[in-house]
């Protein structure tokens, strides 16, 4: 430290932001879009397999036939 | 709307049991089954009501074309056609009205959002009494329609059963029309 010596100001170094990696990601899926999907993707299938099943114990019971009468 | 629809598939199959229970339950969401696809490429948006969260009846359906009046009949009647290849008339018949239904009843919750023709051509007056305005009556409706087309359905179960086993089926299917439909009920005003 010579006699021109000065402290430098913080102000004047240059700033880093160091950004994690996975921040792009956060911002890119703001309102929590994907989930939202993912559950109603869910839900849909939730009720075709209820009516797959409930359909084939149905089948099981002996209700008249849909089918055409043979000519 | 889905456990209402479901309810009253359970009430058309204890009047018409030749048609099977699957084919009637697809039927009576056959509109929203045409709609999904539509509403993933934005050709059939939701939009929320604002100041709501988009929940259980607070968004606006722009169904213009599978939700029309005309849209729907046609929707119906190739339903029809296509059940009559297999089926007897009669079945596909009342399939037909089954998938129409699924108009008439979305009629009294939409809130003005249903077109009379596809597109909205015309921009013609748009159908739709808004009971979805009310969660709780729109709730009671949809439980009304499931927990009458149970019993209907239950009613008639144990009447075409045979065997021990059959009643077993028949109770089985009646616990979980009933259960289902509450807990979709339960979910969908979990979502609100």
């Amino acid at each position: 430290m010579g006699p021109g010596w000065r402290p430098r100001s913080v102000d004047s170094t240059p700033a880093v932001t160091v950004k994690p990696p996975e921040f792009d990601q956060i911002q890119r899926d703001p309102g929590g879009t994907a989930p939202e999907e993912a559950r109603n993707m869910s839900f849909i299938l939730a009720i075709a397999l209820f009516v797959v099943v409930v359909g084939r114990i149905d089948r099981r019971l002996p209700w008249p036939s849909p089918r055409k009468e043979a000519p | 709307m889905i456990a209402g629809h479901f309810g009253f598939a359970a009430a058309v199959k204890a009047k018409a049991p030749r048609a099977p229970l699957w084919a009637l339950m697809l039927a009576s969401v056959w509109m929203d089954v045409i709609f999904v696809p539509l509403f993933a490429a934005g050709i059939e948006p939701i939009e929320k009501v604002a100041g709501t969260r988009g929940g259980y009846g607070e968004g606006i359906i722009h169904a213009d074309y599978t939700h029309s009046l005309v849209g729907a009949l046609v929707i119906a009647v190739t339903f029809g056609l296509v059940c009559a290849i297999w089926w007897r008339r009669s079945v596909a018949v009342v399939l037909a009205a089954v998938v129409f239904s699924h108009w008439l009843l979305d009629l009294p919750m939409h809130r003005a959002d249903m077109p009379l023709l596809p597109g909205n051509a015309g921009t013609l007056p748009l159908l739709g009494f808004g009971l979805w305005r009310s969660a709780v009556a729109s709730a009671l409706l949809e439980l009304a329609l499931v927990l009458g087309g149970t019993f209907l359905y239950a009613r008639a179960a144990a009447k075409v059963a045979r065997t021990p086993e059959d009643a077993k089926r028949a109770r089985t299917l009646t616990f979980a029309l009933a259960g289902a439909g509450l807990v979709t009920l339960a979910l969908n005003l979990a979502g609100q």
